[in-house]
């Protein structure tokens, strides 16, 4: 995930299609191309990045009216039905959510709500691993993932983003502890979800 | 900036760093000046690691609080993380998991405060008046922080130990010790004696005071034993501090069956025993309260020096025609026959004479005078309360008179008042339950405190049988394991904090170690006793050859014998 994930940096991924304060929805220019759950991306309107983790990828038909068949007969493979039916890419599309985590401005990452949401039709890029150490430096935009993220995807869209910070910085253990233990206080509720999450991050 | 160019934020605090502050512990969370408060642990910090006696330190915004870990206790951020195990055996989990979703609290009581600003300046810590504020940062106690709540040791601080998990020396006030009556607690086999012997040292070799020790049991003065696996033999004090220790006996044979080579034997003739002091032996006598009549009118008549050898010599029936003579007194004649079978007991003791040759009281004070501690021991008296009770308070009565004499001609012409003594009595519930302790001598020199420079060293294992209101005149207590509530409950009647303190107390090792609390000491504090047995151990309390005793001394014994 790592290399694909910095090769491709350079490229924007998707586009902003909606928008809100907390979350954003956009459409991937590939389909089936959304970024790994929990991963985290930007939007880039003029010198302003809005930061935000993949909670949910959805692939659907484009009219919402005709309903997809099936088109193997059980022997060919996903690849071989893709190849002989090349225009399915234009009749699907690919979107995914995501969660606001922060902002980058003047070259600062702040963790914690941007004032405007980020235009409609800005690139979605994928963050380095980098940007992504830098921005996990800190931890304390983890409850924004938490309070928008709903319960039967909470602890695994967390457990994702923090195992995919934790490989950023290069499997840091005391990462993943602190990780740990701030998913400690925002979980105490739940403990089974908890521990679930736990398990899911275990060094 | 980039990840490497800055320190890893998520590096755990170090914990192991020497020098300033002591290791983080956690931050206080609640509680009140009552009762304590409580200490959330940091997940670096182990219950396991923390013992209940503990010192530490909670550093306020402008005070510095001194307290003892009282209480350790397990909590969950929420009662449901418990109940729904997590996989702990996971090393991760388990570490995450600690400190977080359960961690330790522990209960510390604080007892005394110190402005932060002027912590390095002249200002000591003084008792507390209030508490920490919420999330102020716990640290465990560090060398410098025992020392200004406890001092250097100096001529008037003597080291006693030190506290739990800290290389450091918590000292007594000698000086603060000897103005009261003070008490040395514990059941049988926690080291009592141990502490009494290093007590004893400290008090001797810094002249604080002079010590009349009643050794019941033979362990003070030439040779005593060290309890435990591989238990030996250790210097006894003469042994350790020489010229200033005197060594008397009860029973000179015992002596010298032990190679004891002793100063004086003490003799006790009848005429030195008052029907008071036959009071405090009744129960051990068996002497009814009819007997105890009998005796008033035997000493009315015969006078207080003559009735006992009268007593003894004359037959039941001349007593009776005497006494009716005399004071138209009718004594049953049954009475005067038990009584005087009651009264032979005494017979068996080889230390009475019908009349002494020597001068006990006047031997031990000349040695007191010169400023030499008297060990007296029993010998074969070891297990036997009347001896016991008879020679200590015969003694101490008299030597007790001496000093109220020479405090108020002190007082009156303006001289020297005598130099402090401190009288040590094991087995002290004999001599001050609430049954007698109206009664005896000790009882007497407890209430008075340092009147008359005379106090108290009571050592015991049943402290709940010392009258509550001896107990009440108990200036520090040092006190090693006790588990009987009553004891527990008696030894800390009148204390501040007594329920965390009783926590402390029930929980020391079984041996060498202490609490320490009240008037010579600034706070509470759980002491590993000192070394005690080793030739530098010796060193450090003995007395070089040279060192003379103090100068007052010789106006002392002018005062007391003329010149």
């Amino acid at each position: 995930m790592n290399d694909s994930l910095s090769s491709r940096a350079g490229d924007a991924e998707a586009e902003v299609i909606q928008a809100t304060t907390i979350s954003f929805t956009a459409h991937c220019y590939e389909l089936n191309g959304a970024p790994p759950l929990g991963s985290l991306v930007k939007a880039v309107s003029g010198s302003t990045e809005v930061i935000a983790a993949v909670s949910l990828a959805q692939t659907s038909s484009v009219d919402s009216g005709r309903k997809p068949v099936a088109l193997g007969d059980g022997r060919q493979t996903f690849e071989e039905i893709i190849h002989r039916n090349p225009h399915l890419s234009q009749l699907f599309t690919t979107e995914f959510q995501a969660v606001v985590v922060g902002y980058k401005e003047r070259d600062e990452y702040v963790r914690r709500l941007p004032p405007a949401p980020s235009p409609v039709h800005s690139p979605v890029y994928r963050c380095a691993d980098r940007e992504i150490a830098d921005f996990t430096s800190s931890l304390s935009f983890l409850d924004l993932i938490y309070a928008a993220s709903l319960p039967p995807l909470r602890e695994e869209m967390l457990a994702a983003f923090i195992r995919m910070a934790g490989q950023a910085r290069g499997g840091d253990r005391n990462f993943l502890a602190e990780a740990g233990r701030q998913a400690v206080v925002l979980m105490r509720k739940e403990p089974a979800q908890l521990w679930r999450l736990l398990e899911m991050i275990r060094a | 900036m980039s990840m490497s160019e800055r320190l890893d934020p998520f590096q755990p605090p170090d914990s192991s760093s020497g020098g300033e502050p002591g290791k983080l512990l956690g931050r206080v969370v609640g509680g009140s000046l009552k009762d304590g408060v409580d200490v959330k642990l940091d997940y670096n910090s182990s219950v396991e690691d923390i013992q209940v006696g503990k010192y530490v330190v909670l550093e306020g915004s402008r005070l510095k609080f001194f307290g003892m870990v009282t209480d350790v206790r397990l909590d969950a951020l929420n009662p449901e993380m418990a109940s729904i195990t997590p996989n702990v055996e996971d090393p991760f989990i388990a570490e995450v998991v600690s400190g977080t979703a359960t961690y330790g609290t522990i209960h510390v009581l604080p007892s005394l405060a110190l402005p932060l600003e002027s912590i390095r300046g002249v200002t000591s810590p003084e008792p507390v008046k209030t508490v920490p504020a919420h999330f102020a940062v716990a640290r465990e106690a560090t060398q410098e922080d025992v020392a200004s709540v406890f001092g250097e040791e100096t001529d008037k601080n003597f080291w006693v130990g030190s506290p739990l998990d800290l290389e450091a020396k918590v000292c007594i006030n000698l000086e603060e010790l000897v103005k009261r009556s003070n008490g040395i607690f514990g059941k049988s086999g926690t080291g009592k004696t141990f502490l009494t012997r290093i007590l004893l040292a400290g008090i001797i070799q810094k002249d604080a005071a002079v010590a009349l020790v009643f050794d019941m049991h033979n362990e003070h003065g030439w040779q005593g034993t060290s309890e435990g696996q591989n238990s030996r033999s250790v210097k006894g004090l003469k042994q350790v501090l020489g010229s200033k220790v005197a060594l008397f006996t009860l029973d000179e044979e015992s002596s010298r069956k032990r190679r004891v080579s002793t100063d004086y034997t003490v003799k006790i003739g009848y005429n030195e025993i008052t029907p008071e002091d036959i009071r405090l032996l009744r129960e051990s006598l068996s002497i009814t309260e009819r007997g105890m009549d009998a005796v008033e009118e035997l000493a009315g008549c015969y006078g207080d020096s003559n009735w006992l050898a009268k007593t003894l010599e004359l037959a039941a029936a001349e007593l009776q025609k005497e006494v009716k003579e005399k004071t138209q007194v009718d004594i049953h004649i049954g009475t005067i026959r038990a009584l005087k079978t009651s009264l032979s007991r005494l017979k068996r003791f080889d230390f009475m004479e019908e009349k002494a040759q020597g001068q006990p009281v006047q031997r031990i004070l000349e040695y007191l005078g010169r400023g030499t501690s008297v060990v007296l021991e029993f010998g074969r008296y070891a297990d036997d309360s009347a001896a016991q009770i008879l020679v200590a308070n015969i003694l101490s009565r008299r030597i007790h008179e001496r000093y109220v004499e020479w405090t108020e001609k002190a007082l009156g012409e303006g001289g020297a008042p005598p130099h402090p003594l401190v009288i040590v009595i094991e087995e002290a519930h004999k001599f001050l339950n609430s049954e007698v302790a109206s009664q005896t001598i000790f009882g007497t020199i407890a209430r008075e405190m340092r009147k008359y420079n005379v106090t108290l060293l009571v050592v015991d294992q049943r402290p709940s049988g010392i009258s509550d209101e001896v107990m009440s005149q108990v200036g520090t207590r040092l006190c090693c394991l006790l588990d009987n509530d009553k004891d527990v409950e008696s030894v800390l009647t009148g204390v501040a904090g007594r329920s965390e303190l009783r926590e402390v107390l029930a929980h020391l090792d079984s041996k060498q170690q202490a609490l320490i609390f009240g008037h010579a000491v600034p706070m509470p504090v759980v002491i590993k006793v000192r070394e005690y047995g080793t030739t530098e151990s010796y060193a450090q309390l003995g007395v070089s050859s040279t060192s003379a005793a103090p100068a007052d001394y010789a106006g002392m014994q002018k005062e007391m014998y003329g010149d």
